[in-house]
Parts: structure tokens; C-alpha cells; sequence
């Protein structure tokens, strides 16, 4: 069922190619800020995925929440002068590196149970 | 801990695909786009930068045309002044009431004895921490075209800019405006007044002598002061405009 996260990542691309929307530089941060939490929400949905607890409502609340929290957290704290997209680079950070090294392990067990066979 | 490595999305509802489907989409549309901004921001494509000095460079010629129609039509301006005064003698006075003010207030070329000055940048050497001493800045010349006015010039020009009541010399950046106009190294300013009493104001006597004594010889900014017999000034180039300021009766 992989290749229908591969249909989006093309078609999503493809979209971001040809049409351009011009982002105010001052929310371009943000915007950077929250595809960050995206991009762990689509690692953790597929790391779940992979151990058979995928949940499609948790995985679309976690994206749009995670995403949404984290520009609107950073855009608070600039506001008041905490760096608080400090915190959102650190914790999304540890969680994309921790959900790519489980992951990986993953495709390992499966290449060698490929080899194995 | 695995129960085998398969890929599952639990349930295999098309709604689910079409989530995911649609969140990567969304996603990866907004990374696209962030990507695109800002490689739009760090390298302008070398396509618009030529557009724009192409841009650039026709404005300039453009302008370069406009002067010199100005120029021509000051001229006729001038001629039908005169014609239209000839036999009357009311007329006649008040034209030359009126190119008497135009001379005084630089609107005409003049030309008389005076003292030709100019600088040239200093080489900025190798790791210079401090580059900004070897350049002649705005405040340089400001300083001495005061020294120069003070010391009884009766009119001033910078490459070709003639100071009036309306001048500016401000710095912009790297370079020097001059009633707007941009100058650079090096500078030639020419100034029409008593050649000895100029050339001393500006380099022994005046507010400005302290640079060419001290400053100058000391970071190498070259200069030359010659006392000339003949010196020739252009016009000062823009419109002399009061918008607010009204006549007290």
C-alpha cells in the first residue's frame, strides 16, 4: 500500500513545481517549521504502519495538529521573544532521527528475510 | 517485538489511501514551494539580472537624452526671453534682472579664475581591518566645499555638479551623491574665486586643511591643488523649486 504515499509525494511535488505561491518571508519560517512536524507525523504514520498500529485518525491529527502547533507555537514565541522553534527544531529533530533509525532497522529484518528465502 | 515485516495500514479502506495520499501531497507541495522561494532568494536567475541591467542601462540613456532636450529647450526658452523683450525697454530690464538671479543662483555656466582639486581613492591594502580610512567620503567634501565657500569661492562644482542653494552631497552605500547624481573617485572639484586665497583656505588656513595636512598624506589619498587662470563651471543641472515656501509681504 506503499505506492499511494508514492502517487501523493509525486503529485505533491509535481504541484509545488509548476505553481508557485508566494509565502511572506516573515511566515516562510513557519511554514519551514511545520513541515518539520510533518515530515515526523509521515515517519512516525509509516513506522506505525509497519508495526501494524497504523490508525488513520491519529495519523491525520498528528500531521495537522503537529504542524499547525508548531508554526503557531514558534510564531507565539518570537512574538514574545522565547525561541521557542528552539524547542520544535529539537523535538521533531530526535523524533525524525529516532523514527529513521527504527525504520531502517525494518527494511533490514525484511532484506534479509528476502535474502533468507 | 516484529510480528514479521509487513507494511499494513491496518485497515485497507480506500478513505485511508486517499488521507495519506492527500496529506503527503500536501505536504511535500509546501516543502516544494518553501525549496523553490528560497532558491529564488538566494540566486537571482541570471535571465533577470541581465533583464535588469538591460533595464537599467536603457533608463540611463533615456535619461542622458532627456538632459540634453532640457538643455536645448533652456536654450530656446532663453533666446525667445530676449526676442520678445528686444524694444521694450521695461521688458529688456526685467530680462536682465532675471539673467543676473540666474547666474547668481548657478542656473547658468560661468567660468573665472579659480582653483581646480582633485582626490583619488588610496589604495586599501591587503587585510585591512579598517578599509573605510582609505576612501574620500561625503563628509570629506562637504567639509571642504565649506572651506571653499568660506574661504570667498563664488561657485563650486563636483564632477560636474555644480553646488547650489538647493546641492546635497550625501553618501548612499559605496558611492557619493551629488544633487542626486552619482560620483566617484576620482573627484575633480573646481572652484571659481581668488586662486591664493582658495588654494590656502584648503590647505593650510581653512576647516578642511586638517585633511589634506594630516588625514590624506596619512592613508595615501592623493591630491593635487592647481591655481588656474581660467576655470569653467557648468549649470546646476535641476529645477530650483519652492512647493511650500511663500513670498512675505
Amino acid at each position: 500500500m506503499l505506492w499511494i504515499s508514492l502517487i501523493g509525494l509525486v503529485l505533491g511535488i509535481g504541484l509545488g513545481v509548476v505553481y508557485s505561491v508566494p509565502i511572506p518571508l516573515v511566515y516562510a519560517k513557519y511554514l519551514g517549521l511545520a513541515i518539520l512536524a510533518s515530515f515526523d507525523s509521515l515517519l512516525g504514520g509509516l513506522r506505525a504502519g509497519f508495526e501494524h498500529s497504523f490508525d488513520r485518525n491519529v495519523f491525520l491529527t498528528g500531521f495537522f495538529f503537529n504542524g499547525a502547533a508548531a508554526a503557531l507555537l514558534s510564531y507565539l514565541g518570537d512574538r514574545i521573544g522565547v525561541e521557542i522553534y528552539l524547542a520544535v527544531i529539537f523535538v521533531f529533530g530526535t523524533r525524525i532521527f529516532n523514527n529513521l533509525a527504527v525504520l531502517r532497522r525494518y527494511a533490514l529484518s525484511w532484506l534479509q528475510a528476502r535474502s533468507k528465502k | 517485538m516484529l510480528r514479521g515485516v509487513r507494511f499494513s495500514f491496518g485497515s485497507r479502506e480506500v478513505a485511508s489511501m486517499i488521507a495519506i495520499a492527500f496529506v503527503i501531497a500536501a505536504a511535500s507541495f509546501a516543502g516544494t514551494v518553501l525549496v523553490k522561494q528560497r532558491a529564488g532568494l538566494e540566486a537571482p536567475p541570471a535571465g533577470r539580472r541581465g533583464e535588469l541591467i538591460d533595464r537599467i542601462t536603457a533608463a540611463e540613456a533615456e535619461n542622458r537624452r532627456l538632459v540634453q532636450e532640457i538643455e536645448s529647450l533652456r536654450k530656446r526658452l532663453q533666446a525667445l526671453e530676449r526676442a520678445s523683450a528686444s524694444g521694450n525697454s521695461q521688458l529688456e530690464k526685467l530680462n536682465a534682472e532675471v539673467r543676473r538671479l540666474r547666474f547668481i543662483a548657478a542656473l547658468v555656466p560661468a567660468y573665472g579664475p579659480g582653483i581646480v582639486l582633485t582626490l583619488r581613492d588610496a589604495r586599501i591594502p591587503a587585510n585591512e581591518e579598517n578599509p573605510q580610512n582609505y576612501i574620500v567620503h561625503d563628509y570629506d567634501l562637504r567639509e571642504i566645499i565649506n572651506g571653499l565657500l568660506a574661504a570667498g569661492a563664488e561657485g563650486v562644482a563636483i564632477n560636474g555638479e555644480r553646488i547650489s542653494s538647493a546641492s546635497s552631497i550625501r553618501c548612499v552605500g559605496p558611492t557619493i551623491l551629488v544633487n542626486a547624481r552619482r560620483i566617484a573617485s576620482p573627484y575633480t572639484i573646481v572652484a571659481v574665486g581668488d586662486p591664493d586665497a582658495l588654494s590656502d583656505a584648503l590647505t593650510r588656513t581653512g576647516p578642511a586643511s586638517h585633511l589634506f595636512s594630516q588625514v590624506f598624506p596619512l592613508y595615501g589619498i592623493q591630491f593635487s591643488v592647481q591655481k588656474k587662470a581660467r576655470v569653467e563651471l557648468p549649470r546646476y543641472q535641476r529645477e530650483l523649486r519652492l512647493d511650500y515656501a511663500k513670498v512675505v509681504k
